[in-house]
């Protein structure tokens, strides 16, 4: 029953806690010995730049899952009876935490959300949704787009002119909001289809069949 | 039926208005303190829990946030200038509840007390009670109140908890968007959207007290359209009485139904859903009659059945607005051996959205419902007219006015309503919401909202209780509504604050005060001999009391770890009603019918991967008004995932004592107790 919120993580160790308690034990004496004098609202918790990054890969994490629910996969790699729907992440991976939430979820089709990461091309297995890193070159790029044709999945990346290079769902931050563009062309080449609602909300959709 | 009359004690008046001065400077310390501890604290993050959240929006909403500042507009919650909670899917889930009314239970300042196996009073701030009749039920925008007394019969609403997202909860008025009778609160459940139940579900309940099997299938039906049906048939045993003999309260139903969501076009949603059910439900009623025995105990067998269909169209228009024209059937019955009930609903709703320029928001709307109904009644109790047919006109705006980039909103409004009873009915209301800081949020209130006449107040006739005095007749009390009962005003003044100082934290606080006038009351008339022996004291509805309420509701969210999280809620309340020239001896009878104190502490802790483990405690204060005890009810749950489509859960459900008594209706019906209760559950996913 706990699908919604599944946790890998082990329960923390004894220190934590105990640091915890301590940090407690020390607001309440701050409290005591400096008693309070205005009523909420004094202030904002400041948010710093790598707080930002984080919060952007946090973003681009849900989105992905959403964008997933609106992309049908071909039977040769999502065959019926099939339980898991894979996520893989292939390079230097900018998500951390925030791709893991996503395991565990739902999958449009009813299967449960795997997330997995390959640090290299070669290291590629099968999956459904592959996330190029953005820190990728372009040649290796290239071959991951290669072997993501071979397996029909479907590929999405945050890597500059993504959709341009061949890429499926290209991910872009245009005037500080998350934007997108499709690469009609590679998804059919996939025999991949994309949901109509998807490509209204694309910035840019491109139909000719040119992939490098 | 407003109030019934009979032989309870009065209550004292326990709190003065010195009691909210004091309370208030107890709520400005703590909210003052709380907001110190939060800014002395290190920011923990969760990226987890906020993914979670965020894979919950729509990509149009996901496209709209701010990178920089993802946590500012995630939350609509955060915003609302209401007293609102809500349980999530997995809140529900973890908790183990199987109805409506339990689920109720965890929510901050929802009263909820257990009449029997099948009935349970449920009330916010105030006036609970087997017929409480001043909130708001709403099912996928359905409206689950009866009209003949403007309450909900909560055995009649079946659906399986698998099937809810979410579970809206606005404590105080919501009058001037949702209208009438939503006077003390509304509750808003929502099911999931049919892609997000995609196939299949296999769940069976074992338990001491409780055998259910739930169905369910979702498939994808084109190519933005989806499916999905389900089924569900439960029994629920008996409860006990105070010497542990069967109270005969069990019940059973099965229950059936579909959902269709389908993105139309790119603008364009439609939601379809159809539900139908049938069961039966037992309870004790005490009868007074006109002839000997005067008064005997029954156990009733009652038959439910109904059957619904709702169809709702959403169409997305440029520059932000939207607009959603719903309409719905609903067809209920209920059987009680003195009454039935057949209640044809239709309902026509539209809602317009739109922008009126960079920092207004209009909404307004137009509905329309007619109510047909019919009724056999008996010499017990009986409706005249027998059969009714009735229509509301309804009308809202609402505006929000950004006073202050960012941080100031005014939202103005009022509903207006006509309906055969009470003819034209205005409800405005004002709010002001600020928000100082992305994680601050303050907002005050002044609301008017009405509780209308109900059919029972207009055309009801009961023989409600006898008394029984030693050498004297025996004295019957009848009830006829034949007086034109008047519209229950309230004016509400609320301030509430909700503060985030972390990811993993969050505080709410909500303090109210509300001024009720015109409350109903029962006249008793001067009693006459009827031919079959009995005294019969003559009743009829007024409007002799009003009064005051007041208090707070303060809940805690913590998670300190991902693993574990934990919500605390505390809420008071005290009523003060003034009878004004009225003869019922009950009219001030709701101020002790109602708890002050009630606090509530819910755990979640994922021990492992797989394993949860959830606690659930409840407190109430005592109910002196119906003469119960303070109780400490716990609940524990255990859910364990030995495979990844495979569930299995044990629970315990009031675990503290063999039984105890949570309310006692006001009709004298005797009262069941609710027993320690032990379940396991299997549940498949395909």
């Amino acid at each position: 029953m706990s699908h919604d919120a599944p946790q890998r993580h082990r329960l923390p160790t004894p220190t934590p806690r105990l640091r915890i308690l301590v940090v407690a034990v020390g607001v309440w004496l701050a409290l005591i010995s400096h008693p309070p004098t205005a009523a909420g609202g004094a202030g904002v918790p400041t948010d710093g730049t790598e707080g930002e990054t984080q919060r952007e890969y946090r973003l681009k994490a849900a989105f992905i899952y959403r964008i997933c629910q609106y992309v049908t996969l071909p039977s040769s790699n999502l065959p019926p009876g099939s339980k898991t729907y894979v996520i893989g992440l292939v390079g230097p991976d900018p998500y951390g935490a925030a791709l893991d939430a996503l395991a565990g979820k739902k999958s449009s089709g009813g299967r449960v959300v795997q997330i997995q990461r390959f640090r290299t091309v070669k290291a590629i297995r099968n999956c459904q949704v592959l996330i190029a890193s953005p820190r990728l070159s372009d040649a290796d790029l290239r071959a991951v787009l290669n072997k993501a044709r071979a397996m029909k999945a479907f590929t999405i990346s945050d890597a500059s002119n993504f959709a341009a290079k061949g890429g499926m769902i290209a991910l872009e931050i245009r005037k500080k909001k998350l934007r997108f563009d499709v690469n009609l062309g590679a998804a059919k080449k996939s025999s991949i289809t994309i949901s109509a609602r998807l490509l209204k909300l694309a910035d840019t959709v491109i139909r000719a069949k040119g992939v490098h | 039926m407003g109030k019934g009359s009979g032989g309870w004690d009065m209550t004292m008046k326990t709190t003065t208005r010195h009691g909210l001065n004091r309370h208030l400077v107890g709520l400005l310390a703590g909210l003052a303190i709380a907001s110190q501890c939060a800014f002395s604290q290190q920011v923990m993050d969760d990226p987890t829990q906020e993914v979670e959240e965020l894979s919950e929006l729509s990509l149009e909403t996901l496209m709209d946030i701010d990178v920089t500042s993802v946590s500012k507009k995630k939350e609509k919650l955060q915003d609302a200038p209401a007293a609102i909670d809500v349980l999530t899917h997995a809140d529900l889930q973890k908790s183990g509840v199987r109805t409506l009314p339990e689920a109720l239970r965890l929510v901050p300042g929802v009263e909820v007390q257990q009449l029997d196996r099948n009935r349970w009073a449920v009330s916010i701030r105030g006036f609970n009670g087997a017929f409480s009749d001043k909130l708001l039920v709403l099912l996928d925008g359905r409206t689950l109140y009866t009209p003949l007394f403007g309450g909900t019969f909560w055995n009649q609403q079946i659906v399986p908890i698998e099937n809810i997202e979410r579970i809206e909860v606005i404590r105080g008025p919501g009058a001037t968007l949702w209208g009438a009778n939503a006077v003390n609160g509304v509750i808003n459940i929502i099911t999931m959207n049919a892609r997000d139940t995609q196939g299949g579900l296999v769940k069976t309940i074992y338990g001491t007290h409780d055998l259910e099997t739930v169905l369910r299938y979702g498939l994808q039906v084109g190519e933005d359209a989806w499916l999905r049906v389900h089924g569900n048939w439960f029994h629920r045993d008996d409860f006990a009485d105070a010497s542990g003999n069967d109270y005969h309260d069990d019940w059973n139903a099965v229950q059936g139904g579909a959902r269709l969501d389908w993105a139309i076009s790119d603008v364009d949603s439609l939601t379809v859903l159809v539900d139908g059910y049938r069961g039966r439900a037992e309870q004790r009623s005490l009868r007074s009659s006109l002839v000997a025995p005067y008064l005997a105990a029954f156990d009733d067998r009652i038959r439910i059945a109904g059957a619904n269909v709702l169809a709702r169209w959403t169409r997305e228009l440029d520059d932000d607005g939207s607009f959603t024209l719903q309409a719905y059937w609903d067809h209920t019955v209920r059987k009680e051996p003195v009454l039935s009930h057949r209640l044809d609903t239709f309902d026509i709703d539209f809602q317009h959205r739109l922008k009126l320029g960079e920092d207004n928001e209009l909404i307004w709307g137009v509905g329309y419902r007619l109510l047909s109904d019919n009724t056999d009644g008996s010499p017990t109790i009986s409706f005249e007219p027998a059969a009714r047919n009735d229509q509301v006109f309804s009308a809202f705006v609402q505006d929000d006015l950004e006073l202050v980039e960012d941080r100031l909103h005014l939202i103005v409004g009022s509903k207006f309503e006509h309906n055969d009873y009470s003819g034209f009915e205005v409800q405005p209301g004002l709010r002001l919401l600020w928000t100082p800081s992305a994680r601050t949020t303050v907002w005050g209130a002044v609301s008017r909202s009405v509780k209308v006449p109900q059919r029972s107040d207009q055309d009801l006739t009961v023989l409600s209780g006898t008394t029984f005095i030693p050498g004297g007749p025996p004295v019957v009390t009848r009830i006829s509504s034949t007086h034109r009962a008047r519209t229950e005003e309230i004016v509400s003044y609320e301030l509430g604050w909700r503060f985030r100082p972390e990811d993993n934290l969050s505080l709410q606080m909500s303090l109210f005060y509300n001024d009720y006038e015109h409350l109903s009351t029962n006249e008793v008339g001067a009693p006459f001999f009827d031919p079959g022996g009995a005294l019969i004291a003559p009743v009829t509805f007024g409007n002799g009391a009003k009064g005051e309420t007041y208090g707070f509701e303060v809940s805690v969210e913590w998670r300190p770890f991902p693993q574990w999280s934990l919500a605390a809620s505390y809420s008071f309340l005290d009523i003060a009603l003034h009878e004004r020239g009225s003869t019922d001896p009950l009219a001030e009878d709701a101020e002790g019918a109602s708890p002050h104190h009630r606090a509530q502490l819910r755990s979640n802790l994922d021990i492992a991967d797989n394993l949860t483990f959830s606690t659930l405690i409840f407190w109430n204060d005592s109910i002196p008004a119906r003469d119960i005890p303070s109780l400490l009810r716990v609940d524990l749950n255990l859910i364990w995932s030995p495979w990844e489509d495979f569930t299995l859960a044990a629970g315990v459900r009031n675990l503290l004592d063999d039984r105890h008594p949570e309310f006692e209706d006001i009709l004298g019906r005797g009262r069941s107790e609710v027993e320690r209760s032990f379940y396991i559950s299997a549940e498949y996913r395909f």
